[in-house]
């Protein structure tokens, strides 16, 4: 018994590194609050992000609506909850789709070369070389702008960043000692893959997942802010934040536009701060910080 | 003498392409290991000794194949081991071992002391959870571990520390033949000495057999019955080690004895040094390879390439007048 708990000792340090890091852990507080807010806030209060209030358009914060309503009387903190909903929703699941596209052609082409490399990596390159917005823009003016065209253009978009950096991982990883060491001892490629090489690479592929997800929240939003994106009535932060076009509402009306750049600031700051918290944490090297 | 010998390496070879045309064809060659023969007795240590870059780690990786050697054979108890397939080759890992020079580089930072000595038993699928257990704390006891640091890693340990994992590790399936190459020059020399026991004290135990590579004339000393001497990729004298440092025949052995330190004041060096540095193993020089450097050279050394000779019984010297 107590041996087992004994060998969980390395994640419980991580884990204990984790917490230690100040930023790390304001980052994950926000998060949470965040995803919590956007969970379960529509099932305790009575939230309404689509009907207009005929008597509030433009209606600045007030005891009804704490931060006023949009041109067309819809309440701005109902919208901001929802449109968060959708915000993290295509954060994440885009940046899932990046890794599990990205990792394993990285793997493939870093650990077997040849050909494999040659086929991915210039692949990878050409992806590369489009501009990457341009490309999403006339991906979903084929598509059809919706929640999912916009997840799925960019979590496939997004492979390269994974597929690199897992390329260039392998590739130094492979030739180390502990390696070779592993295969003097007859270790099989698969295994190999999975207890050495992924493991050893395991950090940065974390660290840049937290960093991709706080990019697609970006993409997203500018996306939106574009009219390319989420599509209204459906809210996303982008798509509030694309009332600010006008010059009116940005001298005016600042409770459509400040809430939600707020958010969208913080969000992708605290993603941002737990991926180097992550870093640390994972760096088996570092001394706990007292 | 010869059904004594465990494995017998014939004419290895090992090229690496060194430069490639814009197509893809290969201009030039690294003469990485050249036509090294040799045989290795059982339970005997066979010390590799040579300058860095002369090929001994390659021929001690390609002996594994753990590098693909360019052409030869490796008769090891009869069988040529280039002749096995993958899997084939695989299963005689358990028979063959390699210790590697760098304890801080060769054991995975994200394995448990644990789980790196018993890797080799998860990957044969050897024995019952309990029994691997049993099995690796046998080991780590064998080579001076106790039974906490079981669940601590790698980088808790010190060099020698971690060397003695490594040694547990390649000691736990029971292997004939082990290639050591270079185990003791990344640990400070106060604890060259207890690795090195521990070394000696596993092969009376375990009847194992050493290919022990080094650039330490005094470690290769210690620890072989017979030394190689390696210059440029080939084998250039090979004998007991008594006859190696007492009547050494090839005059690079000559000047490598010459040049080992000896802590005596005033000590003059009587014999030859060397001069100049090693010539590329890419255009290695014609004839024999030593006579760019070497003072007794005549016309012969540079047209004809000196084979590696029986002179007295059981010593070998590749020299025109050796």
């Amino acid at each position: 018994m107590e041996k087992k708990a004994k060998a969980d000792s390395y994640y419980r340090d991580v884990f204990h590194r984790f917490t230690s890091h100040r930023l790390a852990m304001v980052g994950t507080v926000i998060i949470l609050i965040e995803l919590l807010a956007v969970i379960f806030l529509p099932m305790v209060m009575e939230l309404d992000p689509y009907t207009s209030d005929v008597w509030a358009f433009n209606a600045a914060p007030s005891k009804d609506h704490i931060l006023g309503c949009d041109d067309l009387g819809r309440d701005v903190f109902a919208r901001l909850v929802y449109g968060g909903r959708v915000s993290l929703q295509v954060g994440l699941i885009s940046a899932v789709i990046s890794l599990i596209i990205g990792l394993p052609l990285g793997l493939i082409a870093g650990y077997y070369g040849g050909i494999w490399e040659t086929i991915i990596m210039r692949s990878a390159d050409i992806f590369m070389s489009f501009p990457s917005m341009i490309l999403i823009l006339v991906l979903v003016a084929i598509f059809g702008p919706s929640v999912w065209t916009v997840t799925l253009v960019i979590g496939v978009l997004g492979w390269t960043d994974f597929a690199k950096l897992m390329y260039g991982n392998v590739l130094s990883v492979k030739n180390k000692e502990y390696v070779e060491s592993a295969k003097a001892i007859g270790t099989k490629d698969f295994r190999l893959l999975v207890k050495y090489i992924i493991p050893n690479s395991f950090a940065p592929v974390l660290i840049n997942f937290t960093f991709r997800t706080a990019g697609a929240i970006i993409s997203e939003s500018s996306l939106s802010f574009l009219g390319m994106g989420v599509q209204p009535p459906e809210a996303s932060w982008g798509n509030i934040l694309y009332a600010a076009q006008s010059i009116v509402v940005l001298s005016q009306r600042p409770w459509l536009w400040i809430p939600p750049g707020i958010l969208l600031v913080l969000t992708v700051c605290s993603i941002n701060f737990m991926g180097d918290g992550m870093r640390d944490a994972l760096d088996s090297k570092m001394k706990i910080r007292k | 003498m010869s059904d004594n010998v465990l494995l017998s390496v014939k004419h290895l070879t090992k090229n690496y392409v060194s430069k490639k045309s814009f197509f893809g064809k290969p201009l030039s060659y690294v003469h990485a290991v050249d036509d090294v023969s040799l045989d290795i007795f059982r339970g005997e240590t066979l010390g590799v000794v040579g300058e860095s870059g002369c090929g001994k780690s390659t021929l001690g990786r390609s002996i594994l194949r753990l590098i693909e050697p360019t052409s030869g054979e490796l008769i090891y108890n009869g069988k040529d081991l280039r002749g096995l397939n993958k899997e084939e080759m695989r299963e005689m890992r358990k028979k063959l071992q390699l210790i590697f020079q760098d304890p801080y580089a060769s054991l995975n930072p994200r394995m448990t002391v644990l789980d790196l000595i018993k890797a080799p038993l998860d990957v044969f699928n050897i024995g019952t959870h309990d029994e691997r257990i049993e099995r690796v704390l046998e080991m780590m006891k064998l080579v001076g571990l106790t039974e906490e640091q079981m669940n601590r890693y790698p980088h808790e340990f010190s060099g020698g520390q971690r060397q003695r994992i490594v040694i547990a590790r390649a000691i736990i399936l029971s292997p004939e033949f082990v290639v050591c190459d270079e185990p003791v020059s990344a640990l400070d020399v106060s604890v060259r000495a207890q690795v090195l026991n521990l070394l000696k004290e596993l092969q009376a135990k375990r009847n194992l057999t050493y290919m022990f590579i080094s650039h330490d004339l005094s470690v290769v000393k210690y620890i072989s019955d017979r030394i190689a001497v390696m210059y440029l990729g080939r084998v250039v004298e090979l004998a007991t080690k008594d006859a190696l440092y007492d009547t050494p025949l090839h005059p690079y052995t000559k000047a490598l004895l010459e040049a080992i330190p000896l802590p005596e004041v005033g000590r003059k060096r009587s014999g030859m040094q060397l001069e100049g540095d090693v010539p590329s193993p890419i255009n290695p020089p014609s004839g024999c390879y030593f006579h760019t450097r070497c003072p007794y050279a005549k016309d012969i050394c540079s047209k004809e390439k000196p084979e590696l000779k029986e002179g007295r019984p059981g010593h070998w010297c590749a020299c025109h007048f050796a």
